[in-house]
């Protein structure tokens, strides 16, 4: 059902996964996080993952890097399996970039340094071509006027074009979004979901956990419905919004959209 | 014995507290002192000569304080300070103290306590800091070396000046490492603290683009960690500082010395002069030291 649904969405592009989640399960202890997570994500595709509180979506997320570790099933990143070897591991984060609620700027280094850490660090690119290009993309978040500003000096919709600028500079194969503007005031949601639809429209692969229903219907190739670890229904923005399956996705539906 | 206890004196167990006989615990200190000579006899030398380095620096430094033209170190000590703390006022205090200290015929041993507390500090940063680092790393790490620290912060030097100069006899070295034995607990104790305070979510970050060990530790944590770490520094040095006059007992020169012919002498003048001159000491160290940590956080606290 994964692929025939991906594969009517993204037509001109070669169809090839570039995630492979087999049966993911992950406890906390005794609680059951998550429970035989399957989702195979394409290249170019934009996965909006939506739920209630508590659903298990950061998780989910999180694994993907393994900032989260899972206990059974696989994750396949790029052809490459997460396993325990941290070599392995860090080749994966390296590929793929996230976006924190919180942003999670290093406060210490200016907004510049913010961006060149990684690309100087793991791609042992130069400071020249590292500086070079995070003002391209600092230009394209909008913000290259803030380079020489350290992260406490800006507002957060700017903080948050910041982090995204900084998970780009790693030339990603995938960005993850964990609800990059529910931290956010009402006014500077605006700035940062026209950030993300820009990089949407580049052809990013993209996976955003958001409520930003907007968004969704604008963006995504497939929405995921999580419950209680669980996907309980995906589909694409249109029929999900419009004739949604399950009672536990109307019923989240009715409480957010009346909102 | 037991027969003893329990048929003619069963009360005497409870009226007198049962101790290991006369002999036996003569026995066991003498054991302990013995072995412990031989350890000296045995190492001794040896343990003497890795020191040695160490005693090459300090007398370096000592002669470079004493033979450099006091008008040169003033100038030096201006600048430092004023780099230090960028405050003006505390640049002329420290010019007008030291010039107090050398019309009241301190310089020397002043020059001397500065030398012995400098080599003091860089020893305790460059051990301390370590190991501090790895007990933030590891709390097994933790759990073992605070009982350590615990008990380097809470014993009398006088007791462990005891093996000290069993080991290495009376001088430099010996009163250095007294120095650095008392000193260097606030700075492992910081920067572990400082390391373990820095923000999840922010380290959460540099893991996420595939950050190295090494390169999270001397890019994120440590950055973060360092207004802590430096108060650590700033403890280091006072800590330092208290021990001038212990040091001297075993044959350190500079401040302590005069503060100990005053005390067997009773000169009441001479013992307050280099009393108040470690205090001036430890105020100018001391608040050259905060104003520079506080400018190291500057932006960190805009962030809240
Ligand atoms: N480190 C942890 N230890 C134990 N339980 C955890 C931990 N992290 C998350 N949980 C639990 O796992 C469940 C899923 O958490 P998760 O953060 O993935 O939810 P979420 O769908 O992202 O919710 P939200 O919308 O509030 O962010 C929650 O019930 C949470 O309490
Ligand atoms: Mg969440």
């Amino acid at each position: 059902m994964t692929s025939a649904s991906a594969s009517k969405k993204s037509t001109k592009n070669e169809i090839s996964p570039i995630i492979t989640i087999n049966k993911l399960n992950k406890w906390y202890g005794k609680f059951h996080v998550l429970k035989d997570i399957d989702l195979e994500v394409n290249k170019t595709e934009k996965i909006v993952i939506c739920g209630p509180s508590g659903s298990g979506k950061s998780t989910l997320i999180r694994c993907i890097n393994r900032l989260e570790v899972h206990q059974e099933g696989s994750i396949i990143v790029d052809g490459t399996e997460l396993t325990d070897d941290v070599k392995q591991i860090n080749e994966i984060r390296s590929d793929v970039g996230m976006v924190f609620q919180h942003f999670n700027l290093f406060p210490h280094l200016t907004v510049l340094e913010n961006c060149t850490l990684a690309p100087i660090w793991v791609r042992k690119k130069s400071k020249l071509e590292a500086d070079e290009m995070a003002m391209e993309l600092l230009t394209k978040v909008k913000i290259p006027d803030q380079a020489k500003k350290y992260p406490g000096q800006l507002s957060g919709g700017q903080q948050q074009r910041v982090a995204i600028a900084r998970a780009l500079c790693m030339q990603p194969r995938v960005m993850l979004f964990d609800e990059p503007t529910s931290a956010l005031d009402p006014e500077m949601i605006k700035e940062v979901l026209e950030t993300m639809i820009e990089l949407a429209e580049s052809g990013m692969t993209m996976l955003v956990v958001t409520h930003e229903m907007g968004f969704a219907n604008k963006v995504a190739d497939r929405v995921i419905f999580m419950d209680e670890g669980q996907i309980v229904e995906q589909n694409d923005p249109k029929n999900f919004f419009n004739n949604p399956k399950s009672d536990r996705t109307k019923l989240f539906l009715s409480q957010i959209l009346n909102h | 014995m037991a027969h003893f206890f329990i048929r003619e004196k069963k009360l005497s167990f409870f009226v007198e507290f049962p101790k290991m006989g006369r002999a036996d615990l003569r026995d066991f200190k003498k054991g302990i002192d013995e072995s412990f000579k031989d350890f000296t006899r045995e190492y001794g030398e040896a343990i003497e000569h890795f020191f040695d380095p160490l005693l090459y620096f300090l007398v370096w430094l000592e002669k470079l304080f004493l033979n450099t033209p006091w008008p040169i170190i003033m100038v030096a000590i201006a600048v430092l300070v004023y780099f230090g703390s960028r405050s003006l006022k505390l640049t002329i205090g420290a010019v007008l103290a030291f010039l107090v200290i050398g019309y009241l015929d301190m310089w020397e041993d002043t020059m001397a306590t500065l030398a012995i507390i400098s080599v003091a500090t860089i020893v305790c940063i460059s051990v301390g800091i370590p190991i501090g680092i790895l007990m933030a790393r590891s709390n097994r790490a933790q759990t073992l070396i605070t009982p350590i620290l615990d008990v380097m912060q809470t014993i009398p030097s006088f007791v462990y000046l005891i093996p000290v100069v069993m080991l290495l006899g009376i001088g430099k070295v010996p009163g250095l490492l007294a120095v650095c034995i008392y000193a260097i607990p606030p700075i492992v104790r910081l920067t572990n603290l400082g390391i373990r305070l820095v923000d999840k979510d922010v380290m959460e970050a540099s893991e996420a683009f595939g950050a190295s060990y090494s390169q999270k530790l001397l890019g994120v944590q440590i950055p973060l960690a360092l207004p802590n770490i430096f108060a650590g520094v700033n403890q280091t040095i006072m800590m330092a500082l208290s021990m001038v006059v212990i040091a001297s007992m075993i044959g350190v020169k500079g401040l302590g010395v005069p503060v100990l012919r005053a005390i067997s002498n009773q000169y009441l003048a001479l013992g307050v002069m280099n009393g108040l001159a470690i205090v001036v000491l430890a105020i100018l160290f001391d608040r050259v030291s905060q104003k520079f940590g506080k400018r190291l956080q500057a932006h960190t606290e805009s962030m809240k």
